[in-house]
Formats: structure tokens, sequence, C-alpha cells
């Protein structure tokens, strides 16, 4: 038995590949950054010389765009998990509820977003959102709401804001999916016992099922940190981290550094700062968390 | 053991192998395609034949600039049908990310279109570019305008060839002046005056292209000349023998700057707008004035333009501010696009040719012109059945009795640029001071 | 549940529902009209001669046909390379006896969390060091290395809540190795198997990023850069864009509505084990 289990050139095989192309596209990648990040590279191939930690140092403390895309992140993710994530959980419990045909309906439809490429979603909320043609702005009028209209990711004080709102829009089918489906492994006899308890209503879902639902909403509440930080492609395609770095984030900053700015070095360290970040929030999360259903 | 890693050793190679075949066969069989349909025209099959691989910013091949791109590609491919050119558009932002990335592996392009100045230095770092003769390129059959080879030079070397005489007007709509009994402005004044007519009307008084950010610079670099009547001066601050922040005609620009901003000048979207967007605004009469380059004339000419449009567009020199020592004729002109040969070129005599032909007066220059798509940086001859447009265009470059020669923004490093457009997007968006726009700058200029 | 709460409910998601879809309901709308329509100042329109023109604009010069095909076969590819990569991974991870094994899985799953943004440019000049640039491999791989990580993820998950009878029984029987992975446990981690192809199809589907910087031939372009592409091309004609966008998300909500219950049943069997 133990043989099987042990066979090496199985477990060659079944490693090696994977091992491998992780290798090519994240580790050697790595490698590379940090090396270019000592460096005051302008682009890779251009002439550079070793200047040490300046790299970092002037991104730890001087640079404050650095810092701020970092807020947004953070400002990001807690919006994902107090305002996202209740709301799926919420409507999660509220679709277990209705059951039938509807059930399945909603389902579907709630999902929809979710299979739309991001790159139709940000020209299309940019559209949507648009002052002089956007179906938004004239929505509010037609409700009597015109004092509302605003050019909404064209100001610094509503962009992160509304950034936030597509990107709900957006995810909020994967996050209901989820908790949906771990509903559905909640048996119904819990149910009864809690209500023979004489709990009801919403204290019943509270009582019973978050606590039942906590190994996904970990999971989840990590998985919604890391997009967060990672976010870049509906920024970089509707905003591109402005107005005024009002919705900068690390990805955004980084990839324009390195093309835009042609600070190639400098955006190596802002990379390898990254990957530390991320590595960081998953491992804080975790363990706030407390979980032991996950090993990350 | 030792046998079982060997084994398996093998066999992952074999599936490997595999794999890879089996890939890189469906991408052959594409690119076979493609290159078989077109040798099968070619008149001369004892011709050597080169496929020649050229990366350009303009993805619109039907109208404007792209259209005569496109129309010297065909002349040539006509007259050398050896010749094949494998041509690769991107949109300008997704361009210039992509140039990074291709000088980044040293791809084997051909030749590519360079923006002079800060992008294209960095390329000359890199050895990316070919370094051109400019004794080559004298005489009549290129007629270059004196001074077009500023931002292509670098250590008093020539690095590309311009391709267009840029500088930026109001482009506006006249019918949208006269329906709203509105006077075309001649003083800053009376253009936020204007302003606010067309805001009490509900028109947008002006698009610009507030996303891309540079716009916003070409317009404080506009004010700057205006008031000082100095086209170094802001030349001088990137290059910080000027101040930013002591100077009297940057603060007085700047605060003329937030007079803009404050009148809302812009169109409502404009922090969000790419240059598609704003020219829409624009084209759709929708906004009354377009802050952009001379490279626009083809909007006069372009049929899937209302006619309405077409023959209400004109163009307006950038008003002159009350007290300031710059004339209306000092015009903010510059060479910013162009074409450059790749280093690591496959076919670099072929490639040669190639650009010589393209850069001819008689090619490009002649080609945009006629197709009313861009200013050359060429000696051109009116045909005299220019645009009324291409007219107004042509007396602006004409009656300019001095130019700047180069943007502010592009004057000095990329770094530079990129934090001098953030200072443009802070001061836009957030509402920051202009005292903090020129403490910006002046940072961004010690910095770079 | 009272059935007047079961009404409120109802209405309730049946306004959600409305919000959820209206702005795609918007964005085809839109694609009917002609530019000069876009500023009207109705909400919806009713376009006053649908522009099918739009449409055939999208399809010739949006060269919707061509990228469609690599975008299948892309995401194909990756699909299958993902689903047997992340199958024997995460069976070596959770199954086979061996002495780097929490390592190894640890680094695999860091991949999750790092950003490939953070390592594109020298990804970029690694894979074409390799000759893989511009070639189809040339995205399959990195969309296969970044799907990997979440696909070993949600395996090991649920490998282990499958009970080791079976394969024990399997043994004793004299099955090799490799048939307990491929004929009994494959067919048992179905359910994971299908949420690891939906997650790894929408991403790869869906990816711009790589696509725009990996690839230079027109040949090989993927649907969601042609919707770039064209956005350059056709600057000023909103209706087209419209046009193209709508093509572009038809055959990812067909594929979701055909597998619709398969990806709910195989997230309810696979996920919640996380």
């Amino acid at each position: 038995m133990q043989k099987v289990f042990n066979n090496k050139m199985a477990i060659f095989l079944f490693v090696f590949p994977g091992i491998l192309l992780f290798s090519l596209t994240f580790l050697v990648p790595i490698v590379l950054s940090t090396y270019y990040s000592f460096r005051d590279t302008l682009a890779p191939g251009t002439p550079s010389a070793f200047i040490g930690f300046a790299n970092y140092t002037e991104l730890l403390f001087h640079d404050t765009r650095f810092w701020l895309a970092l807020r947004n992140a953070v400002l990001l993710g807690l919006g994902f998990i107090f305002i996202q994530h209740p709301i799926a959980i919420f409507f999660a419990i509220m679709l277990d509820r209705l059951g039938g045909k509807a059930e399945k309906w909603f389902r579907t439809i709630f999902f929809i977003p979710c299979v739309i490429s991001v790159v139709v979603i940000s020209k299309m909320w940019l559209s949507l959102l648009d002052p002089t043609f956007g179906a938004f702005n004239k929505l509010l009028d037609t409700l009597g709401l015109g004092f509302l209209k605003h050019a909404w990711l064209g100001d610094s004080s509503t962009a992160l804001v509304t950034m936030l709102f597509i990107l709900i829009w957006a995810g909020f089918g994967w996050g209901l999916l989820f908790y949906y489906a771990g509903l559905k492994g909640i048996p119904d006899e819990m149910y009864e016992a809690a209500s023979l308890d004489g709990a009801s209503g919403f204290k019943l879902q509270l009582r019973i099922t978050v606590p039942l639902l906590s190994p996904v909403i970990t999971v989840q509440i990590t998985l919604a940190m890391i997009t967060a930080l990672k976010q870049m492609e509906t920024v970089f395609l509707t905003t591109n981290g402005g107005p005024g770095d009002s919705t900068q984030f690390l990805a955004v900053y980084l990839y324009n550094k390195a093309f835009s700015a042609s600070q190639y070095g400098y955006a190596n360290a802002i990379s390898i700062l990254f990957i530390v970040v991320c590595l960081l929030a998953t491992y804080l999360s975790n363990k706030l968390t407390r979980s032991d259903a996950t090993e990350f | 053991m030792v046998m079982n890693t060997k084994a398996t050793r093998n066999l992952l190679l074999i599936t490997a192998l595999a794999a890879v075949s089996v890939l890189s066969a469906c991408g052959g069989n594409d690119q076979n395609e493609s290159a078989g349909s077109t040798n099968g025209n070619s008149a001369d099959p004892a011709a050597e034949q080169v496929t020649l691989r050229v990366f350009s910013n303009l993805p619109d091949r039907k109208s404007g600039q792209g259209l005569a791109e496109q129309m010297v590609i065909d002349n040539y491919t006509k007259e050398n049908p050896n010749v094949k050119i494998e041509l690769e558009t991107l949109a300008e932002e997704p361009f210039k990310n992509k140039l990074k990335a291709y000088m980044a592996s040293n791809e084997a392009l051909d030749i590519t279109m360079v923006h002079g100045g800060a992008e294209l230095n960095t390329l000359v770092q890199a050895g990316y570019v070919k370094e051109l003769d400019p004794a080559g390129y004298e005489g009549e059959t290129y007629n270059f305008l004196p001074g077009v080879y500023k931002s292509f030079t670098f250590n008093d070397k020539l690095y590309g060839l311009p391709r267009n005489s840029d500088y930026e007007v109001i482009y506006y709509n006249q019918k949208i002046f006269a329906d709203n009994g509105v006077n075309v402005p001649a003083t800053y004044a009376e253009l936020l005056d204007a302003a606010k007519q067309f805001r009490d009307k509900g028109i947008e008084p002006m698009s610009v292209n507030g996303k891309d950010l540079w716009s916003f610079a070409a317009f404080f670099q506009d004010l700057v000349i205006r008031v000082s009547g100095d086209q170094s001066l802001m030349l001088d601050a990137v290059e910080q023998k000027k101040n930013f922040t002591t100077d009297e005609s940057f603060i007085t620009a700047a605060k003329l700057l937030g007079e803009a901003r404050d009148a809302k000048l812009f169109q409502e979207s404009f922090m969000t707008a790419d240059y598609g967007a704003s020219q829409n605004l624009f084209t759709q009469g929708k906004a009354a004035m377009w802050y952009m380059g001379s490279w626009e004339a083809g909007m006069a000419t372009n049929e899937s333009l209302s006619e309405d449009f077409r023959n209400n567009v004109a163009v307006l020199k950038f008003p002159v501010v009350d007290g300031g020592k710059g004339k209306d004729t000092d015009l903010l002109a510059w060479n910013g696009g162009g074409y450059s040969l790749v280093s690591s070129s496959k076919h670099p005599e072929e490639a040669k040719k190639f650009f010589d032909y393209l850069m001819q007066a008689d090619q490009w220059a002649k080609t945009v012109w006629d197709t009313g798509a861009a200013v050359p940086a060429q000696k051109y001859e009116l045909t005299g059945t220019e645009s009324g447009l291409q007219k107004q265009l042509t007396d602006v470059l004409t009656g300019a009795t001095t130019t700047a020669g180069s943007l502010g923004l592009d004057y000095g490093t990329p770094k530079f640029k990129d934090d001098g457009q953030n200072a443009f997007g802070k001061f836009f968006a957030g509402g920051s001071t202009p005292e903090e726009l020129l403490a910006d700058l002046q940072k961004a200029a010690e910095s770079q | 549940m009272t059935k007047s709460t079961k009404t409120i409910l109802w209405v309730f998601f049946l306004v959600v529902a409305l919000v959820q879809l209206f702005p795609l309901i918007w964005l085809v709308d839109f694609s009917f009209l002609s530019s000069n329509e876009f500023y009207s100042s109705s909400i919806l329109k009713w376009p006053s001669a649908p522009q099918w023109q739009n449409y055939i604009n999208a399809w010739v010069d949006g060269k919707f046909l061509r990228y469609f095909i690599n975008s299948a076969f892309i995401t194909t590819v990756t699909i299958l390379l993902t689903v047997v990569l992340s199958l024997t991974l995460g069976y070596a991870f959770t199954r086979m006896d061996w002495k780097f094994r929490s390592v190894f899985f640890t680094i695999i799953l860091l991949g999750i969390m790092i950003p490939i943004h953070a390592t594109l440019l020298p990804n970029f000049a690694i894979f074409k060091a390799l000759g893989l640039t511009d070639s189809y491999l040339g995205l399959i791989l990195p969309y296969t290395a970044v799907s990997v990580p979440m696909g070993t993820f949600i395996l090991t998950g649920f490998l282990r809540s499958i009970p080791k009878a079976l394969e024990e029984s399997a043994i004793v029987d004299g099955a090799n190795i490799y048939r307990i992975v491929f004929q009994i446990i494959a067919p048992l981690t179905a359910p994971a198997l299908v949420t690891v192809v939906v997650t790894t199809f929408l991403n790869c589907w869906n990816e711009f990023i790589m696509a725009s910087t990996f690839l230079s031939k027109d040949a090989l372009k993927t649907l969601p850069f042609s919707v770039m592409n064209f956005a350059g091309q056709y600057s000023s004609d909103y209706g087209s864009q419209f046009a193209v966008m709508v093509l572009t998300s038809i055959p990812a909500i067909v594929i979701y509505a055909i597998f619709n219950e398969q990806i709910t049943k195989g997230v309810t069997a696979g996920a919640v084990k996380g």
C-alpha cells in the first residue's frame, strides 16, 4: 500500500510539470525583479547601476503615491468585506428561503455580470456614468434626483466609492454563489433544532447560519482582501488611477511606473513590496479570522 | 530509483515535446496561411521575399493619418511586390506600453512609430532605435522644415524623423457660437465669459481629453507663453534654469488655469474622457470647442461626421491674456510623432529603403496633407482643393511669429512627464491650489 | 414563510435583478443606435432605425470570428492543462507521501496571492527568450500557471473529504497509481473539477493584460483584446463599439446558460470544503 503512495516517479510526474510552469511564470520573474529593484534601471536593456536600497527607501519613506495606492486597496478590501459580503450572505439566505423555480432564475441572473469580460465591464460603466450620454445621470434626472448628477468617476471625492460600486456589481455573483453553496450544505435539522429552542427569523439566521458558514466566510474574506490588493484591470481601463491618484492602486501604479515613467528599477521595487504586502495580508487575514479550515 | 528518474525524465521530455509541437503547429499554420495568400500576388518571383514589421499608433486605417499611412504602405508594396509589410497597430496608450515591452525584449521590428522627446530618449538609451544621418535627408526629396529634428536629436545625434508639424489650437463649432449668440473669444477673459454663457445654456463649452492629462499641461504652457511672451520659459523651468514657484509668469498662468477650472470651461466628464470621448463630444455638436492639436484637420472631410458639423468646424488661436506679453501668433508648436528604424531589424537594408520612401516629401507629407489628416513637418504645396479647416490651420502655422519647439512635458525625463501629469490631475480633480500645482511641478523638475 | 413575505421577497428580488441587468440591457439597446442618438435625453431608446451596420462593423472590422476561435482554442487547452495539473498536484499533496510536500504545497498556493502584474515584464522577457511569445503557447502556459494554484487549492480541499477506502481497495485489486488518479479519483472529484473548469474558463476568456502584452500577430489575438483594438479604430463611433462589446459577451453568457446547473452543483459540492 505504502509503496503505491511512495512511488517516487509518480510523485515526480505529478508535481514537476506544475512546479516547472510555476517557476517560469512566478519564481524566476520574482528573482529578476529583485535584481532590478536594486538598480536605477530606466527600462530593461538600458545601462544601469547598482543603487542598493535607494528604491526601497524612496518608496517607503518618501513616496506618498505608493502609500495612497496601498490605502485605497485596503479601503476597497474593507468595502468588499463589510459591504459586498454581508449583502451576498443576506441574498444567499433569502434565495435559499425563496425556493422553487424563482430561486434558480434569480441565482442565474445575479451571476450574469460575473461572466462578462472586464474590458466590457469597464467600458460599459465608463459610458453608463458618463455625464453627457450615460444612463445613470439621466436616471437620476427621471427620479427627480437631478441635484445628485455628477461626474462620478471624474471627481476625486467620489471616484473610489464609484469604483467599489462597479466592482461589487461585477463580483457580487461570485460571493452569492459561494455562500449559497455553503448554505445548501447546512442540514435542515439544524434549523429545526434551533427553532425548537425558540429562535426565529433573523435571530435564527444569525445564530445558526453565520457560524456554520464561517469556513466559507474565512476563505471568501481572504480572497476579497487579495482581490482588492491585486485590483488592476477595471481601474486601468476606467480611470487609470486618476483623477489625481484618487483611485490609484499598486498594480496600476507599478504598471505606469514601468511603462510610462520609464522607472523600471523603481517599478520592480514596487513589485517586490507588492508581493510582500499580498503575502502579509493573507497571513493577517487568516490569523484574524482564526481559521483551521484553510491552509494558506 | 536512479532508473526511475531517468525514465521519468525521458517520458516528460517526450510529453513536453509532443505538446509543444502540437501547439506550435497550430500557431504555425496561421502564419503560413497569411504569408501564402500575399505571396501569391507577387509579380516578380525572382526577387527575394521580405516581410517588414511596422508598428504604428494609428489603428483607424480608414480615415485621418491612419489612412495616409496605409496609402503610403500600399504605394510601396505595389512598387515593390517582393516586400510584404506586416503592420501592427494599437491605440495611443496601449501602443506606448507595447513599445516598451518590445524594447525590453529587443523585438525584431523594422520600423516603429515613435514619440519625440522623453519617450524616444528611453528607446535611444536602450539602443533600440538606429542613428540616422541627417545629411541623407537634406534636399528636395525630403524638404524638411528647419528645426524639426529637435525632439528627435539626442547628444547631437538624430534617431528618428518627425512626421508632422504639431501645434495646439482650439477647434470650434461656428454654428453653436452663432446659434447661441456667443462671440468668438479673442482674449482669455472672453473665453471664460463664453464658457459661462454656454454653461448657462446647458452646452459644454470646451471638450478636452482630461484622462490623458497631457492636454492640461499644453493648455498651461499656452497660458505661460501668453503671459510671459517667452517661448522658452517653460522649457527652461523643466531644465531647472528657472523656478516654477518664484517666477511671476508661472504664478499668473497657474491662477488663470485655476480660473478655467472654476469657470467650468471643460466638459463635465473631462477627467474620464479619453481622446475618442473628447473628440466625440465635439464632433457630435455637444461641445462648442475642442482643445487639441493640429493633426485633426481631417475632421472637415470625414464622411462619417454630419455635414452640418463639417461645414461649421473652424480653428481659433489660443486667446491672448489681458496684460500679457505674448501675442496670439506665439505658437505652441513642436514635432511630436515620427518614425524610427529599429536596431534589431532582420532586414536593415530593406527597412531603410521603405523608411526613406515613407519620409519622402511626395509620400507621407503629400499624402497626409492631401487627405487632410495633418500638417506635415515637410514643405508641402497647396493644391487648391484644401478644406477651409486646412487653410485656417496653414494660416496659423505660417502666421506664427515664434514657436516653442517642444511640449514642456516632453522636455524632461519620462519620470518628469509622469509626475508633471499627475500634478495637473491633482489640480483639476482634487482642487489643489495654483501654488500647490507649481510646487508639484517644481518638485517634479527637481527629482527627474 | 408566509405568503405576503414571500411576495415582498419576490418583488425585492425582481428589483435587484433589474438593477443587476440594467447596464447590460442598456448596452444592447444603445448598440443599435447611431452616434448622434446617444446624446438624447431618454434612458432607454427605441432605435429610430436599428443600426445593423454597427454589428457588421463589429463582425468584420472587429474580426470577431478570428478572435473568437483564438479565444476558444486558448481557453480550451488551458482548461485541459489546468485540470490535469491541478488534479495531479492536488493528489500528490493530499495522498502521496514525500519529503517536501508541505513546502511545495505552500509555494504553489502562494501563486494565488502573487499578482501577475508584478511579474508581467520579466515574464515577457523570459517567454521571449524561450521563443514562446507570439504563439498560442505563449498565452496558454502563463494562463495555466495562473490558474493552477487556485485549482490545486480547490482540489486539495475536496480530496481531503473523500475517504481513502476506495483507493485502498483498488490497490488491493492491483491498480497502479495512474489508474487510481485518472480512473478512480478523477470521476469522484468531478464536482470540484467543474468549479476549476468554470473559474479557469472565466479568467482566461476575459483576460487581456497578458494577451495584449504577449501577442503581436493579429492572427493570434483574443476577444477582449478586440474590444480594446476596436475602440481605437472606431473611437468616435460609440454604437459600433457597443456592438462589439455585446458580441464579445454573448459566448460567455451562452456557455454560462448551458452549464449553469453544473456550476452551482459543482460549487456546492466542492468549494464549501475550502
